[in-house]
């Protein structure tokens, strides 16, 4: 395999090169086209949009209190919490559970986090095995890929890729139809849930004041997961709180209606510890391992409002640079608008100073978020600051700087328009530039350029106003 | 009292034919048009790239010419409205003499077809065009961040002979996104092609916008696909300037 | 890393966390008007627009609805709750009469793995409801003694039984209401529809890992 590249615009070239990118543009705009209709059935929508983004920052706010409530909670309920400050911390905490327990299989539910900090690497490294279970991830460890998209993970993918894969791997008959590949997978993982020692989800949400893990899917894989083994740990990005189950019913009124157009996901699942005495079923342990790795640092600056997302993926849907370059561009876990700011803001500029300026600014993301996070905002801060570290292509500096001294001389900026007309009448033909020389040639590459004008605006205005 | 025209750098020496529509539709809706004589960029390319100490030095320079003037400051832009009517505001945050200027500019700042129909509330403008066929590309920051919505859109409904198209994803921006499109020269085009493939299927002779930017990098486009469609600002279409220049 | 070491270092954030400004409590639950004069009628608007099977029933043509459906899967046996858990009464008791039998729902923890592999070809599940949403046409289960999780979710068909009484506007009206729900049992689920994914081409399919078939039989007790 060849590797990574390491550039947002290399990873670009590969993945529009390899046709990934193919089916992402139109089913983002299907999706997005669902939040729309979802939204505008819902007389409530924009004001449960206020309210959600309210308890998401009221939250941020005061999250060392709320952690510590949820924390007590859980606790109470019967459960156990651990405090992971990065990645690592927590692989190992989740490896000691599983091995103090003799865990040999794991079964996941869908989660970010758990890419995030490479859990399945980690505890495949000591012999457990690990199976997704989202159909989405499940293709996903299947062709050794990564998620190209937050809550579609396999987005780029076609029926016909997936028929190959399942033929392949799973000794299925080949088969394009949808319906029969969810079935192979339906009977494939079945067994693996219901003889899984430990199931390892995620977490969309936290209820501080019960203790309780909110988890949301369509297939319900996560109540099995969350069901059938002996042992459930939930991992959960210290910022996924909300007070109470008021708050989180306010956040999930608008959660599924901006990801998927659905007014509720299938499942919205609440496990609020392990079974209690007389439960028939449910896990025997539950465990929480809440997890730093780098929040703490986003919440202290600039990018703090960027931990009140909900993981939609709204954002996702409706940006046109995600549509023309998928989800694997963005080179981590988060891709899209919200992975331009939060994989900088996790994981510093110095690696990822890129992905601010994968923008147009066109702030398309904010009106879809159903949080309102203002998503430009942080971008152009998050420039600045990679401007300051010394990021910025030295040609893009350097003209930038000279058009600002230029430009404070009204003046010399006259001399300038004025050359660039006579500089522009060189090189034009018929009125148009189509081969512009030096880092012109970033725009005439594809563009031609009109050619700038001989005598330009405050000139015209001259010779006929005489001032 | 007279309006203050800012034509912005791009018009002015790329698309200063906009800047002449622009004070002919002014002075046919009644206007008195002042253009003071210093104002060069209001420093948005600086600022969207990060360079916020060139980015202020501009927009301390664009106040100063502005604010030494009187009456509303009009430009044909509502990218540059929206720098100057937002973030050069952020970016004095710090400097209070400097805050109470950019907040006594913003506020005398409007994009031309805001100012032209909730201000001025002008229903019909014309000459139009002969007859032509439109489709109207609503520029990002003046659709989101100005809330220009069917300001252009309903002259150009109004004016004599335009027929307006549908625009297919018509809020989908275009890729020009300033530097970006030479920084990201790749993914820029990308959106672009996509915008384009719209246009096209719209069946469009003309495709209008509000801002010159992204019309440069659209009509570059489809000047290199020798495509027959053109691209104009509004103002032109509402001055007749398609119709002298393009008509039958 | 400990929990004080953790917590500090968060508190240490929020001191500087450039956030937009909040309010210092949580607001209180915002309840709109999502009010209708005919609550069921939406519920079974909404329910059957997810893709569920829903019946109106009287207490006395229940038992006759779940015995249809169990016909429909040539299903024998089920597992489900315990009438003492049921809205609608005597539906248990009158499935066994007629020779169906119920699974154990008990799934013991030194034996857990053989008895929930026994549950791989479970075709029927059948289960009260604690209430219903009607406008996402949802219902909410509490698990707890007798009350079996797995039978809402491994069976290829769900039979729910739900009391119209108890159907509210919204998921926030239900948590604004009912709060304690969600303290009382380890376990609260809510469930819009049969199980479906669209990853594969966004191509909608039923039946992933959940159940293909929700039946909610809504008692008019009104």
């Amino acid at each position: 395999m060849a590797p990574e590249p390491i550039t947002f615009l290399g990873r670009v070239k590969r993945d529009r090169a390899s046709g990934v990118v193919t089916p992402v543009a139109e089913a983002a705009r299907r999706m997005s086209s669902y939040r729309v209709a979802a939204s505008n059935d819902f007389p409530l929508m924009e004001q449960m949009r206020d309210r959600a983004r309210e308890i998401r920052l009221h939250t941020l706010a005061n999250l060392d209190r709320y952690l510590a409530q949820f924390a007590s909670q859980v606790e109470a309920n019967g459960g156990h919490v651990h405090w992971a400050a990065d990645g690592d911390e927590a692989n190992a905490i989740i490896t000691e559970i599983a091995q103090a327990n003799e865990v040999k299989s794991v079964v996941k539910s869908k989660s970010m986090v758990t890419e995030e900090i490479e859990l399945n690497e980690a505890l495949e490294q000591v012999g457990i095995s690990v199976v997704e279970s989202d159909l989405g991830e499940f293709i996903v460890q299947l062709s050794n890929d990564k998620p190209s998209h937050i809550i579609a993970p396999v987005l780029h993918k076609t029926r016909y890729d997936i028929g190959e894969l399942f033929a392949d791997k799973l000794d299925a008959p080949y088969t394009t139809d949808p319906s029969q590949l969810t079935e192979i997978a339906r009977s494939h993982l079945r067994r693996e849930f219901l003889t899984a020692d430990m199931g390892i989800s995620g977490c969309n949400m936290g209820i501080a004041d019960s203790g309780t893990v909110v988890l949301v899917t369509n297939e319900g894989n996560g109540r099995l997961t969350t069901t059938a083994p002996r042992i459930h740990v939930t991992v959960m990005g210290m910022e996924r709180i909300v007070p109470s189950f008021a708050d989180a019913s306010a956040v999930l009124e608008v959660l599924a209606r901006a990801g998927t157009g659905q007014r509720l996901s299938v499942y919205t699942n609440l496990v609020s510890g392990p079974r209690r005495h007389g439960d028939p079923d449910g896990p025997d342990a539950f465990h929480v391992v809440i997890l730093d790795n780098g929040r703490s640092r986003t919440l202290s600056g600039s990018e703090a409002e960027i931990l009140a997302c909900i993981r939609c993926g709204a954002c996702l849907n409706i940006c046109p640079v995600y549509r023309e370059v998928g989800g694997h561009a963005y080179g981590f876990t988060y891709p899209g608008p919200i992975g331009a700011v939060v994989t900088p803001a996790l994981k510093g500029l110095d690696e990822w100073h890129e992905l601010p300026y994968a923008s147009t600014l066109c702030g398309a993301c904010v009106e879809a978020c159903p949080v309102r996070i203002d998503i430009p905002k942080m971008l152009l801060t998050l420039r600045s600051k990679a401007v300051d570290d010394g990021h910025l292509p030295g040609w893009l500096t350097f003209a930038v700087g000279r058009y600002a001294s230029a430009a404070t001389h009204p003046r010399q900026f006259r001399v300038l328009l004025k050359a660039g007309g006579v500089v522009g009448s060189m090189m034009a033909k018929d009125g148009w530039i189509t081969k512009a020389p030096s880092h012109g040639a970033n725009w005439t590459g594809a563009r031609d350029l009109p050619q700038p004008a001989k005598t330009p605006f405050h000139a015209r205005w001259k010779q006929r106003h005489g001032s | 009292m007279a309006v203050q025209l800012f034509v912005t750098c791009l018009v002015n020496s790329f698309f200063p034919e906009v800047g002449e529509a622009t004070v002919e539709v002014l002075e046919k809706a009644g206007q008195t048009v002042e253009f003071p004589a210093d104002q060069t960029c209001c420093g948005q390319p600086a600022f969207n790239v990060g360079l916020r100490g060139d980015a202020r030095k501009m927009a301390v320079h664009t106040l100063d010419v502005l604010d030494a003037t009187e009456g509303p400051i009009v430009l044909p832009s509502g990218s540059c409205a929206d720098m100057i009517v937002h973030h050069i505001p952020e970016l004095m945050v710090d400097d209070p003499e400097r805050s109470a200027q950019a907040r006594r500019v913003a506020g005398r700042t409007r994009e031309l077809s805001e100012f032209l129909v909730d201000d001025l509330d002008v229903k019909t403008v014309g000459p139009g065009c002969g007859e032509c066929s439109v489709a109207y590309h609503p520029s990002c920051h003046g659709l989101r961040n100005l809330n220009l919505r069917a300001q252009a859109e309903g002259l150009l409904d109004q004016a004599p002979g335009v027929t307006r198209v549908d625009l297919p994803d018509a809020e989908n921006c275009c890729g020009f996104g300033g530097l970006f499109s030479v920084d990201m020269p790749d993914v820029s085009v990308a959106m672009m092609e996509t915008k384009l493939k719209n246009v096209e299927s719209s069946g469009a002779d003309v495709l209008v916008g509000g801002d010159v930017s992204c019309l440069m990098h659209l009509g570059g486009g489809l000047h290199r696909r020798k495509s027959h469609i053109v691209v104009k600002h509004f103002v032109e279409i509402l001055a007749g300037h398609y119709e002298r220049d393009h008509g039958a | 890393m400990d929990r004080k070491g953790f917590l500090d270092r968060v508190r240490q954030a929020t001191a500087t966390a450039d956030l937009p400004p909040v309010r210092q409590d949580p607001p209180g639950a915002l309840i709109g008007d999502l009010s209708t004069a005919d609550l069921v009628g939406r519920f079974v608007e909404r329910a059957t627009e997810v893709n569920a099977d829903v019946r109106v029933v009287t207490a006395d043509g229940a038992l006759e609805q779940v015995v249809g459906i169990m016909e429909e899967y040539k299903a024998d046996e089920y597992l489900g709750w315990p009438d003492s858990q049921m809205p609608i009464p005597g539906i248990g008791a009158g499935l066994i009469a007629r020779g169906y039998s119920p699974r154990p729902s008990e799934v013991p923890s030194d034996n857990r793995l053989l008895h929930q592999t026994a549950y791989y070809d479970l075709v029927v599940g059948i289960t009260g409801a604690d209430g219903g949403l009607a406008e996402s046409g949802s219902i909410v289960l509490t698990h707890g003694q007798n009350r079996s999780r797995m039978a809402s979710l491994i069976p290829d068909a769900h039979i729910a039984l739900l009391a119209a009484s108890t159907i509210v506007e919204s998921l926030s009206h239900w948590a604004a209401l009912k709060s304690e729900s969600v303290t009382r049992s380890a376990n609260l689920v809510v469930i819009t529809g049969p199980s479906r994914t669209g990853d594969i081409e966004m191509h909608l399919t039923q039946g992933v890992h959940g159940p293909r078939h929700v039946h909610i039989l809504v008692l008019d007790d009104r």
